[in-house]
């Protein structure tokens, strides 16, 4: 993540305006009244509103994005980006308003103080891989009456993944599939094959941990198989699916991780990923961003 | 949070209007207090319909206004105005927006208030209430913060106020005091001033009042008696009274004196009568005002747009009263009924007629022989008060004595004409300047000498001549310790003690930072521009403005710094002993510096662990992170 430039634009807010206009009351009553409290006012006024500008506008030179979390969202779906955001110490609790350019109605606000991420929401109406849009920061920091905005360029490509059908449709299709697909169902049973170690989790069976490696000094592993599960399901793409297939596969994907069923995506009699965890659903789900439908 | 905004404005509100009270008419003070109760029963029973009150209220507070003023214009409507409308909008005080509203209102709220005062105590309320408009501000910002912190933000405000002092003070010196008139809102609301009418006990009652008038410096040292300060000229005599009449005299010629002679600040808006010394022949105003100079050496003015008075009085040469042909007629009219012993005693001192300073001579020695001087002499009235004053009770205050002088040198047939004015004032030895209170009220007599030229009688001089010398104020305090059989030598203790000194500071302080406020105008700009342009500026005069400004910095960053200071006296004590750059320091920890630093001294651990200590504590206090900058200071140098 970078910022495009190191320019920060700044504006007087609404409130700001109102206050501008008020203050010019004050300068015009005091050359009227030549009164000595009046140009006191109006002085301490625009000496605390010019200082006020100053800290909105450096308010947010000190704030370092680092990275983003996660790059992978639902197609027409409002999601939610994390953004590791690191402030500076005796940075002071401050009112964040992010929202990425032309989703003005998706602002977040958040309250930055020390390293924390914050969540930005977003949503894109096509499925693929994107490059981010500009990410737009802005404070009225510290009397509301100047606001103050950075850009940032995020360098990662933004993966969007399919809508997900609801749930029982997507049951239905799926099962049609499944009867339709004869051979999926054959070679589910039979590659009963050991596929990787991965790392233990809470959730596997004890009767699933590789002792012997475990003795050999490589820690608690869990091995996993093509095949291992009496509940594993496949879903095959195939170069003749649609969008709406598509989107069914990502409900097959989520629903089998949802109830902790592995699943299998394939792509023409090759295995993209078989497994149970979330990396496994983020790996199948970025095949799909990237899938190719045939042209209705 | 939204509650603590709304009891800082309730409270912000009642201060401002307690400040401020006494510009507000009684009905409107009830009026806004009953508003106020409103307020305070909605916000602690949460009675929402109340709110409903809004539309009545208002239309009632116009009303009101219009009643008490008979206008809606003018700085007085507008303030009751304004005061109104704070409270109209606390009843619908429910998001961030009705509070920047509220603020906006509040702020012009103070400008009308500061412009209906012009005492420099009033500054100090004025940066108050600004403070505590920034406040809300800032609060306003802070709303969707859950763990707000008030001593956060009280702190984050005098920041911005002090960051953003130097600025004001530029703007303050710099910006040029233009004066545009009043095309906006010019309106004149003066009080009338001193009476046009001198009955013998109008003064004695001016004197129980001890409210000051105007303050005085002077360009040199002048004498108690010297300060008698000319306000009304009074020629018509009636038995015992006198009052103002056509003066037979030519206004003087044009005054040549270019050097001011002495300065004076009205402390209330007063239309009228300037209060000069006898010498001055010139005076310049340096309010928005209009300036008239009448015969008889006396000048008024009529303040404009509400600012009080003040002027330079620049003294001339005495010289010959330009008196009109027919001055005789009028300067010894006389309308009395000449008892007995008054024509005894003009009889007795025919040798008199005419001689001006032998019949002065003769007063003196008249008034000296049994007279006394008294504020509560009983009432002369009727025709047989100038008998009675000056041949029975021969008891009186200056009123008495200047009203009988009079009568007596015109009988003696030399003109003469009653002043009233002040005399003497309460002298501040620290800042050199005199105070002018209403006990400090006078009158005395002004007789056309031999030579032509007028001048004064006062017989008090000579009765009471305390009075002359010590001035009013003092006069009537030692006059009461001795009427309590109290001994007066404490009094003067008391004035020359450590806290009457300390006392006269606060006076000085008060009174020569109020007079360079008030009276900085773009006339004194262009004087300090010409002395900062001509002033060559010596080397020690910049080294101690540089160590007061590196002083003054100091303090600001130990006050709003102390965790950067602290980080930097740490990194100076390491760098000291290990090279290294800040940029690397930076990203240390505690176990860093120890590995950094073989061998530590066992101060500088202990140091290193107070750090840990105020660093990681959260909540330390302000005395214990500058202790810990002492004892860094400390070990960086002695170390």
């Amino acid at each position: 993540m970078k910022l495009r430039s190191q320019r920060t634009y700044i504006l007087p807010t609404g409130p700001g305006l109102v206050l501008g206009l008020v203050l010019l009351i004050e300068f015009i009553v005091a050359l009227t009244f030549g009164h000595p409290f009046a140009y006191a006012l109006s002085f301490l006024s625009i000496g605390v509103i010019v200082i006020s500008a100053f800290h909105t506008n450096t308010s947010l030179e000190k704030i370092k994005f680092l990275s983003v979390k996660n790059n992978l969202i639902e197609q027409d779906a409002v999601s939610s980006i994390s953004l590791n955001i690191d402030f500076p110490n005796g940075f002071e609790k401050r009112v964040l308003i992010c929202n990425f350019e032309g989703q003005k109605y998706l602002t977040n606000q958040v309250i930055g103080k020390e390293l924390s991420t914050i969540d930005v929401s977003i949503m894109q109406l096509k499925r693929g891989v994107s490059a981010f849009p500009r990410l737009k920061v802005q404070t009225t920091y510290p009397l509301g009456i100047f606001k103050s905005w950075k850009y940032l360029d995020i360098e990662n490509s933004l993966n969007t993944y399919p809508r997900k059908v609801i749930l029982e449709e997507s049951e239905t299709i799926f099962s049609q599939q499944d009867t339709n697909m004869g051979e999926n169902s054959t070679l589910n049973r039979n590659l009963d094959e050991f596929l990787e170690h991965r790392k233990f989790r809470e959730t596997d069976s004890w009767k699933q941990i590789d002792w012997k490696a475990f003795a050999r000094g490589r820690g608690l592993l869990t091995k996993t198989y093509t095949g291992n599960s009496e509940e594993s399901t496949t879903f095959q793409l195939l170069k003749s699916y649609s969008e709406k297939d598509l989107q069914m596969a990502a409900a097959f994907l989520f629903d089998g991780f949802e109830r902790n069923k592995q699943t299998c995506l394939m792509y023409e009699e090759q295995i993209i990923s078989c497994g149970e965890d979330f990396d496994h659903l983020q790996r199948c789900l970025r095949n799909l961003c990237s899938y190719e439908v045939r042209d209705v | 949070m939204f509650n603590h905004i709304y009891i800082v404005s309730l409270l912000l509100y009642f201060i401002l209007t307690l400040c401020f009270s006494n510009y507000f008419s009684a009905s409107h003070l009830i009026f806004f207090g009953a508003i106020f109760s409103l307020l305070v029963a909605q916000f602690k029973f949460q009675l929402r319909y109340l709110s409903w009150l809004r539309l009545p209220l208002l239309f009632g507070g116009t009303y009101l206004i219009y009643i008490e003023y008979g206008t809606w214009k003018g700085i007085g409507p507008a303030s009751t105005l304004f005061s109104l409308l704070v409270l109209l909008k606390l009843f619908e005080l429910k998001n961030k927006r009705d509070l920047y509203s509220l603020i906006s209102i509040f702020i012009l709220y103070l400008l009308s208030l500061s412009l209906l005062v012009e005492d420099f105590y009033y500054l100090g309320v004025i940066l108050a209430a600004m403070f505590s408009c920034f406040y809300l501000l800032f609060s306003a910002e802070q709303l969707e913060i859950e763990d707000y912190e008030i001593g956060f933000s009280l702190k984050k405000i005098l920041l911005l106020f002090f960051q953003a002092a130097p600025l004001i003070v530029l703007l303050m010196i710099f910006f040029p005091r233009l004066h545009f008139g009043g095309f906006f809102f010019s309106k004149n609301v003066a009080k009338t001033g001193f009476s046009e009418h001198l009955e013998p006990g109008n003064i004695s009652e001016l004197v129980k009042d001890s409210s000051s008038i105007f303050d005085a410096s002077f360009n040199k040292k002048m004498k108690s008696n010297d300060l008698y300060w000319r306000g009304l000229v009074l020629i018509e005599n009636d038995e015992f009274s006198w009052k103002k009449g056509i003066i037979p005299e030519r206004r003087s010629s044009s005054p040549t004196s270019k050097k001011p002679g002495y300065y004076v600040n009205f402390h209330e808006l007063t239309l009228g009568a300037l209060f000069t010394l006898s010498q001055t022949g010139r005076v310049k105003l340096t309010s928005a005002g209009a300036l008239r100079k009448n015969k008889a050496g006396t000048f008024s003015s009529s303040p404009l747009m509400n600012q009080k008075t003040k002027f330079i009085g620049y003294f001339e040469e005495i010289s010959k009263a330009n008196l009109k042909e027919n001055y005789q007629s009028t300067y010894l009219q006389l309308s009395i009924q000449k008892s007995e012993p008054l024509q005894e005693l003009v009889r007795n001192n025919k040798h008199l007629y005419k001689l001006s300073e032998q019949t002065k001579d003769f007063l003196v020695n008249f008034f000296k022989k049994d007279f006394r001087y008294s504020l509560s002499p009983g009432s002369y009235t009727g025709s047989e008060a100038l008998n009675d004053f000056l041949f029975k009770r021969k008891l009186g205050f200056c009123g008495h004595f200047a009203a009988a002088s009079a009568v007596l040198f015109r009988t003696f047939g030399i003109p003469a004409r009653v002043v009233v004015g002040y005399q003497g004032g309460s002298y501040n030895e620290v800042g050199d300047f005199y105070v002018i209170t209403q006990r400090d009220a006078h009158s005395w007599v002004e007789y056309l000498g031999d030579d032509g030229v007028w001048k004064r009688f006062d017989a008090v001089e000579y009765v009471a001549p305390e009075r002359i010398n010590f001035g009013g104020e003092t006069y009537f305090e030692l006059e009461r310790l001795r009427s309590q059989n109290l001994k007066t030598d404490s009094f003067f203790i008391a004035r020359s003690s450590m806290v009457g000194k300390f006392r006269q500071y606060l006076e000085t302080l008060y009174y020569k930072s109020g007079t360079l406020f008030f009276n900085y105008d773009l006339e004194l700009q262009k004087k300090l521009f010409t002395k900062l342009r001509t002033t060559q500026v010596s080397l020690s005069y910049s080294l101690k403005i540089l160590s007061l400004f590196l002083f003054l910095s100091c303090i600001g960053i130990c006050l709003f710094k102390t965790a950067f200071l602290m980080e930097f006296i740490l990194f100076l004590i390491i760098f000291k002993k290990q090279r290294i750059k800040w940029s690397d320091y930076r990203y240390l920890t505690i176990d860093g510096i120890n590995l950094l630093l073989t061998n530590p001294s066992k101060k500088f651990s202990l140091l290193l662990s107070f750090y840990q200590d105020v660093k990681y504590s959260g909540n330390a206090s302000i005395t214990r992170k500058l202790s810990f900058i002492l004892k860094g200071l400390r070990i960086l140098i002695y170390d």
